[in-house]
């Protein structure tokens, strides 16, 4: 038995081609299903169990915070990304690729590091890549990424820079190798007022770090998190979940989190997508999906986290990622503040509430990497009471959230256009994520270097 | 008294259009959301053919939630006429304007003769009325015999002295409520019967939290709050400023909690 949830638009795995696909439940589960004229048929496990699936919806679009589009709309979805006047979803965090050049060559790297070493953008170059994103969408909050961003010296200038041209929000994505060694480096960030370290963080024990990175990596991430802790930056552990490598360490992983409280603000899940370094076909057991990872952390964490307190982007994407945030008690419990209303209010989204959701997220993001010292003479002697809990509120908490990109099997346009992650490029444009990083199966880049790349063939 | 107690109702339905108290608050205006609202429903013993009274309704969530559900007719008063006519939009777009409707209506003085409603839901405005009795003797009245009152509000484990509550500067809905035993206290004294409640405090949390996170603080959100409702000129000394917060919460120990009292036969 199969029922179409809808119609939309894909990419062929092998040629890229815009080809047309459907959203299928079959026994239950969630596919998209799609066919090339000259590649053939793909059926590609997208969810499992529909119910959340339909429940989650899809949310609403604004664009009113994309001030300029730098491109024109020529070829249609996804080949004129830059933003096109087609992309619907306004920019909650950009990311700047600062360097190629990474110290590590991990097996599951989607940005393909180490495998490019060209030259990478001198401070010019990054200003005009910071310029380009005021153009096209203000001051949102930026990701340094790479490569591994560390190995420049001169990141602390880059951070500096930023700051002064008025972007509020400056974190750094990296394996943080160097922040555990160099205490003087992460001194610098911290001075020039980088905001948050988003830290690779695979697990809990070096059996899944020689697997994902190719080496013992455990007592660094500790000792970069403990240095992190000393100089008052907020991290953010980032796991890439891989099927049967570390999704038994997911629960672990909280447990862990919940113990490096305050100065881990939160966790964010990927599970692994399939482009960079990951070519070939996957199979639906190479999959996990959003319900899987949220079953798994009910389930590994005994309930203190729930399935229901999560809730969707509020947005085009709305299956695109999931958050929930929660108080750590003095009891050691997790207070979850968040939880998925099953029922939609019938005003959602009438307008009443003033900020749009890539506003929403872009404050939160920016407040919630604060490190707030702790206010140890209020309600600090009163287990459970409210001035405590207000207090915890602003210092102890924990945000659980995920995101897995689409790669060239799951890719659904709709969703893309509705994407709120966007890659600054130094050829002036804005590209969103899951499309800056797409390969087709056999590890043709859709973009490279600011370009479609010539080998696509544009059918349709 | 009696023009303070109608300037402090007028100011906090003037509150409530506040797209500050949307921001933690929701659509539905109280803490729960839908999902108690869900549970308000449940416990109302509604047929399609119930007449229900929505009492401080707001933006008509509530109401239009509960036309759809069961296919009740349901009236909602509120003293906004801003949030009415939000209400009445919402009503509109989705088509159920024939199954309820929203007036102006003082929740101490129902504009409805006697015996008229098969349900009565108040959520999260009893602890706003200032003369509580008055209001617990109108809601006996419009009710059908055997029919129930199912409200959500906020209680208190601890106590507030008079002192405390009067420089609150208005019946905010912490200075405004009581503790659990005294709810039902009121309710039986006045002749309702068969109380019975749960406890819904997780919902009071999530909404400080989503204070604390947006604002900062609790008091700068209801600073903000009491900024956007006032009105410059007249109301200045009807409210008093500097609302002790956290005395507020400390000696009063807020929860939350759904009750439900039934009008007896006879």
């Amino acid at each position: 038995m199969e029922e179409s949830l809808g119609e939309t638009l894909s990419l062929c795995p092998q040629c890229l081609a815009r080809i047309p696909a459907r959203k299928v439940v079959e026994d239950g589960d969630v596919y998209l299903d799609k066919h090339c004229p000259v590649h053939g048929s793909f059926r590609t496990l997208i969810w499992r169990g529909d119910r959340l699936y339909r429940e989650w919806g899809s949310g609403e679009v604004n664009s009113k915070l994309i001030k300029r589009r730098l491109t024109p709309t020529v070829s249609g979805c996804p080949y004129d990304c830059g933003l096109c006047p087609n992309h619907k979803g306004e920019t909650c965090t950009t990311l700047m690729e600062v360097t190629g050049r990474c110290d590590m060559s991990c097996p599951v790297c989607f940005a393909s590091s180490n495998s490019n070493l060209k030259d990478e953008p001198g401070l010019s170059e990054v200003e005009e890549m910071y310029r380009t994103i005021l153009e096209a969408s203000g001051p949102c909050p930026v990701q340094l990424s790479g490569g591994e961003p560390t190995v420049r010296d001169d990141l602390p200038d880059i951070i500096a820079l930023g700051k002064e041209m008025g972007f509020k929000h400056i974190q750094i994505n990296t394996h943080g190798l160097r922040l555990a060694r160099d205490k003087e480096y992460l001194h610098r960030l911290r001075e020039v007022g980088a905001d948050l370290i988003y830290l690779q963080f695979d697990g809990i024990s070096n059996d899944v770090y020689r697997y994902t990175r190719g080496a013992n990596l455990f007592k660094l991430k500790l000792q970069a998190i403990e240095n992190c802790a000393e100089f008052r930056i907020g991290v953010i552990l980032v796991p890439t979940l891989i099927p049967n490598i570390n999704d038994h360490q997911i629960g672990d992983i909280v447990r862990f989190a919940k113990g490096q409280i305050p100065v881990v603000k939160g966790i964010h899940f990927q599970p692994i997508s399939y482009f960079g370094r990951y070519p070939g076909t996957p199979v639906n057991e190479d999959r996990i999906t959003i319900p899987d990872v949220l079953k798994t952390l009910e389930v590994q964490t005994e309930g203190e986290v729930k399935m229901n307190h999560f809730v969707p982007r509020r947005r085009k994407d709305s299956h695109c990622g999931f958050s929930a945030f929660y108080v750590l008690m003095e009891d050691g419990r997790l207070q979850s503040t968040t939880n998925f209303e099953r029922r939609q209010s019938p005003l959602a989204g009438s307008g009443f509430v003033k900020e749009s959701p890539a506003e929403h997220v872009r404050r939160f993001i920016h407040e919630r990497a604060k490190f707030v010292e702790s206010d140890a003479q209020e309600g600090e002697n009163n287990p459970g009471s409210w001035e405590s809990f207000f207090n915890r509120a602003r210092t102890h908490y924990l945000s659980i959230s995920g995101m897995p990109f689409q790669d060239v099997w799951t890719v659904d346009l709709e969703r893309l256009q509705g994407c709120c992650i966007h890659v600054v490029t130094q050829y002036k444009k804005l590209i969103p994520f899951c499309a800056f990083y797409l390969s087709s199966a056999s590890g043709e880049r859709l973009y490279y270097e600011g370009k479609v790349s010539s080998q696509v063939a544009y059918v349709s | 008294m009696k023009d303070k107690a109608k300037a402090d109702k007028q100011f906090s339905s003037k509150t409530y259009e506040s797209p500050l108290f949307n921001t933690i608050l929701g659509d539905t205006l109280h803490p729960g959301g839908l999902s108690l609202t869900e549970r308000v429903g449940e416990l109302s013993q509604l047929e399609e053919s119930s007449l229900v009274l929505d009492i401080a309704c707001g933006k008509g969530v509530t109401a239009c939630f509960l036309a759809r559900q069961y296919g009740c007719h349901v009236i909602g008063i509120d003293l906004s006429a801003e949030l009415l006519s939000l209400a009445r939009n919402t009503a509109q777009r989705e088509r159920l304007s024939d199954k309820v409707e929203f007036f102006t209506g003082d929740g101490e003085r129902l504009p409805y003769k006697d015996s008229l409603f098969d349900a009565v839901i108040s959520e999260c405005s009893f602890s706003l009325l200032p003369n509580k009795s008055v209001a617990a003797v109108e809601i006996r009245r419009v009710l059908k015999t055997g029919s129930r009152l199912v409200m959500t509000d906020v209680f208190l484990r601890g106590q507030l002295s008079e002192g405390l509550r009067s420089q609150a500067g208005f019946a905010s809905c912490i200075a405004g409520a009581k503790t659990i035993d005294e709810y039902i206290k009121l309710f039986e004294e006045l002749g309702f019967s068969r109380h019975y409640v749960e406890d819904h405090s997780e919902a009071l949390m999530k909404v400080a939290y989503q204070a604390v996170v947006t604002y900062g603080s609790w008091e700068a959100f209801a600073g903000q709050v009491w900024e956007a409702a006032r009105n410059p000129v007249e109301q200045k000394d009807a409210i008093a400023e500097g609302t002790p917060w956290k005395v507020l919460f400390k000696e009063g120990r807020p929860g939350y909690a759904l009750l439900v009292f039934t009008k007896p036969d006879g």
